[in-house]
């Protein structure tokens, strides 16, 4: 046999054994493993995989985690996150907060300067928030303002846009002015929608402005080439303020949705980090690449929303039933493989944040299912007359619908109850979620910042998100109590007396939180796993001496 | 000719309009709007995003402003992707699907003629099972599977060639996306030649041509294959432009910037615009590839000409 025939012919059978591990992960097969770093790595061109083409490269309108990747490269707000996901000065050296927390004032470096050389003000940070909450730029962002001084009001409509509580003292002096006490607002200015965008280009350029070739912008890199779809290509920034701690030379970006095919890039040497691989893959990937797969606590929680205005759910005892009848570490360690973790409340435990956790946690399997019974049947629900019910859940992967089959046996075996799997498709279940259609449905939330507040506004009345129309005065006087309060211990208190509140009333049904999962080559080096799933290429640097 | 192609693009007209009036209002008829997702818009947001595209005027206000546009040639702006307006997507992706469209539908040919030929001159031999088994594979396994076979045995175990990426349209990341989408195309075309190759062998005027003593190499060039090519160039216009518009398995499973992903992301997520572009776009081809092959059948066989 000729050489190229004979490797042809070992491939071929290391394929079809790769491809039998994939499935039956019991015997995984020897997957091809690079071992040596690609000439990619002396260039200091780190390669990215993204889960979608980001919907758009402008920090204004950009609302989602692909597009944040490479805005998070591009630009630069006031502060922004460390490598361990820890607040720092960015844009701004430094800010004083007034004495009732409503008045910030920010002092931007004087030195940093646009990629074309022009200097950063105060005024960029002015336009670029008020063009945010303008009607005129129709951002779905605008809502992230909404602690600053009449921002809701404007973005509705209402007011002009220079009404916004932003105002440049001078060139270098930002004052904003806040609705109310916001102890996270600091956090809130890493969202790409409160960075500052180059008023001189914007308005030259309209929204061609996010162009390559006519981008400008203050981040560790600028735009070279992009294609929706396809590979976005940064290169180095020499003007960015900071220019002297960024170690690499280029990055570049690949949207690649299906997460089997995002794996195999990453086998083949094409990508050195990628966001995510498939759940099954978990056995077969942690065995062959070990420390290359990366998992952290992550600001999200997985949940079933339920439909407390009308029956069966304005029950709280059959929803408590529900809760109890679940088993969380069943579910993690055996469906998922240890990927996501138990939740038994709505916010995920992080620095400085532990949520409260109900009783009923440390009892044993049988007394929590004997509980559940007796609530069940106190709902007026036995084996003559059982539970039956629709779950409604938007079309997704055999991931998810794996773990939704489980449930509903838990829910049969432990209750008698007789829950059926109802699937819409994406955009028709958000539809059905926002008219508040469902009885009992998915739903899950990832944290906008790292605080309570992003999760426990979602079942506030009145919120746009509480689907399922918790109302209790006792969780808002929590709250209200929580948002207008300066002092850091009493907020903490509010919170996770609120979180208890919605506990004893069952108002959700916390299935599990995420973990944020990559796979990443050994040469790539200042990877941090953070709460906020953020990871800057500024902070990044490529070595060829490798150690696993 | 002329009048006849004249004629004939005068039809697709009204066709196309059928296709823009069905097309559109299946689109809003379809439960969800662009703007509903996993985070609710503050309802006075909504409303204003809504009103600056013009979501908030009836459906039939709405119909006539779209159909100006596509008159003046403007698709409008998308609502998925805000940077761009679907006359961007069109121009961005268009020539990647042309190209690998393209390239596969000549490799498939060059495949695949030479494939029918053997299985119909040598038939029920080893040659013309060999090719038959072929076709069949080819016909029955799918792209989305031969693909990421490609993939995981070119890219992945073997590392001649990358993974997937457009990488500007370097030979290296065109073959694997170009052989997966050919594979289907060899096999129709191989066993549609042999079909009609074998019905003309039989023919009075072949018989005719080898009993004066032609010889066989002219016979078969010059009087048998050109009546058996009939049938495929019949199949060649719809074929192309599928193989240009049926790319999406390919576009997904390499990463390719081309059309089909608009296509299918933009009917999830309701992105009205793009949906509707792109539908025009491939009726335009559809309408254009049947008309260029009734004009190249009417070249090869005079009987059918206007």
């Amino acid at each position: 046999m000729i050489p190229a025939v004979r490797m042809l012919c070992s491939a071929l059978v290391v394929s079809a054994l790769a491809l039998s591990g994939c499935s039956h992960s019991s015997a995984p097969a020897a997957l091809n493993v690079v071992e040596a770093p690609g000439p990619n790595v002396a260039e200091g061109h780190l390669r990215r995989q993204i889960d979608q083409a980001p919907r758009t490269l402008d920090p204004g309108l950009s609302v989602e985690v692909p597009a944040q990747r490479v805005i998070d490269d591009l630009f630069e707000g006031l502060v922004r996150l460390d490598p361990a996901g820890q607040l720092i000065p960015a844009l701004a050296s430094r800010w004083e907060i007034s004495a009732d927390q409503l008045q910030w004032t920010f002092h931007l470096r004087p030195d940093a300067r646009w990629s074309d050389d022009s200097p950063i003000t105060a005024h960029d940070v002015v336009f670029g928030w008020r063009r945010v909450v303008d009607p005129a730029t129709a951002s779905q962002a605008a809502q992230m303002l909404a602690p600053v001084r009449n921002a809701l009001q404007i973005a509705g409509g209402k007011l002009p846009p220079d009404q916004l509580g932003v105002q440049a003292l001078d060139a270098h002096t930002l004052v904003v002015h806040l609705v109310a006490p916001t102890g996270w607002f600091a956090y809130q200015l890493t969202n790409n929608s409160l960075f500052p965008v180059p008023e001189h280009v914007v308005r030259q350029h309209g929204a061609g402005w996010v162009k390559p070739g006519v981008m400008v912008s203050n981040g560790a890199f600028v735009l070279k080439e992009a294609r929706i779809n396809g590979a976005i290509q940064l290169v180095r920034n020499t003007r960015y303020r900071d220019a002297a701690a960024v170690k690499l030379q280029r990055v570049t970006y690949y949207p690649v949705g299906d997460r089997a095919a995002a794996v195999s890039r990453y086998l083949a040497g094409d990508v050195d980090v990628t966001d995510g691989f498939p759940i099954e893959d978990i056995e077969l990937l942690s065995q062959q690449l070990g420390s290359q797969l990366k998992l952290a606590p992550y600001l999200g929680t997985f949940m079933f929303g339920l439909n407390q205005t009308r029956p069966p759910f304005n029950s709280a005892a059959l929803r408590m039933a529900l809760t109890l009848a679940v088993d969380r570490d069943v579910l993690t360690s055996k469906l998922l493989h240890g990927l996501y973790l138990p939740a038994y409340t709505l916010v995920p435990a992080y620095g400085g944040y532990e949520p409260p956790l109900p009783e009923w946690v440390k009892w044993t399997a049988e007394q929590r299912h004997a509980r559940a019974r007796q609530l069940y049947a106190q709902a007026g629900y036995s084996a003559a007359n059982p539970l039956q019910v629709e779950l409604s859940y938007p079309t997704s992967g055999p991931d998810t619908r794996r773990v939704l089959e489980a449930l509903a046996a838990m829910w049969q075996v432990n209750l008698g109850a007789e829950v059926r799997l109802a699937n819409e498709e994406w955009r028709v279940h958000q539809q059905n979620r926002r008219l508040s259609v469902h009885a009992l449905f998915f739903n899950a939330w990832i944290g906008d910042y790292p605080d309570p507040q992003t999760f426990l506004d979602l079942y506030r009345v009145g919120s746009p998100q509480n689907h399922g129309k918790y109302s209790n005065a006792n969780y808002e006087r929590l709250i209200a109590l929580g948002s207008n309060t300066g002092d850091a211990q009493q907020r903490t208190q509010a919170w996770q007396q609120a979180e208890s509140q919605l506990n004893a009333d069952a108002a959700f049904i916390p299935v599990y939180y995420y973990q944020s999962r990559h796979l990443i080559r050994p040469w790539v080096q200042g990877w941090q796993g953070n709460i906020t799933d953020r990871h800057p290429s500024r902070d990044l640097w490529l070595s060829t001496q490798v150690s696993q | 000719m002329l009048s006849f192609i004249g004629k004939r693009l005068l039809v697709a007209i009204p066709t196309l309009l059928v296709i823009i009036t069905l097309a559109f209002a299946l689109l809003h008829a379809a439960p969800g709007g662009p703007f509903d997702s996993d985070k609710v818009l503050v309802p006075e947001i909504r409303a204003a995003i809504e009103a600056r595209y013009h979501l908030d005027e009836p459906v039939p206000m709405q119909y006539l402003r779209y159909l100006g546009g596509v008159v003046r040639g403007d698709f409008g702006p998308s609502f998925q992707y805000q940077d761009s307006s679907v006359n961007d997507l069109i121009a961005q992706g268009l020539p990647i699907d042309l190209a690998i469209g393209l390239l596969a539908m000549g490799l498939a040919l060059l495949i695949g003629v030479p494939l029918g030929v053997v299985a119909a001159l040598r038939r029920n031999t080893v040659w013309d099972r060999a090719a038959s088994a072929i076709a069949l594979l080819g016909i029955s396994v799918p792209t989305y599977v031969t693909a990421p076979l490609l993939v995981l045995l070119f890219a992945v175990s073997l590392r001649w060639l990358p993974a997937g990426d457009w990488g500007e349209g370097a030979l290296r990341n065109l073959v694997l996306p170009v052989v997966a989408l050919s594979l289907p195309y060899v096999a129709y075309i191989a066993r549609l030649l042999r079909a009609s190759l074998l019905d003309v062998l039989h023919t009075p005027w072949v018989r005719t041509a080898r009993a004066k003593g032609m010889p066989w190499r002219t016979v078969l060039l010059r009087h048998a294959l050109r009546p058996a090519l009939l049938p495929l160039v019949a199949f060649l216009g719809p074929a192309t432009v599928g193989v240009i518009t049926g790319s999406i398995a390919i576009e997904t499973v390499f990463g390719l910037p081309g059309i089909g992903r608009f296509f299918v992301d933009g009917a999830f997520n309701r992105d009205y615009t793009v949906v509707m572009g792109v539908t025009i776009l491939y009726g335009v081809l559809i309408v254009l590839a049947n008309l260029l092959a009734d004009v190249v059948q009417a070249l090869l066989d005079p009987r059918m000409r206007p």
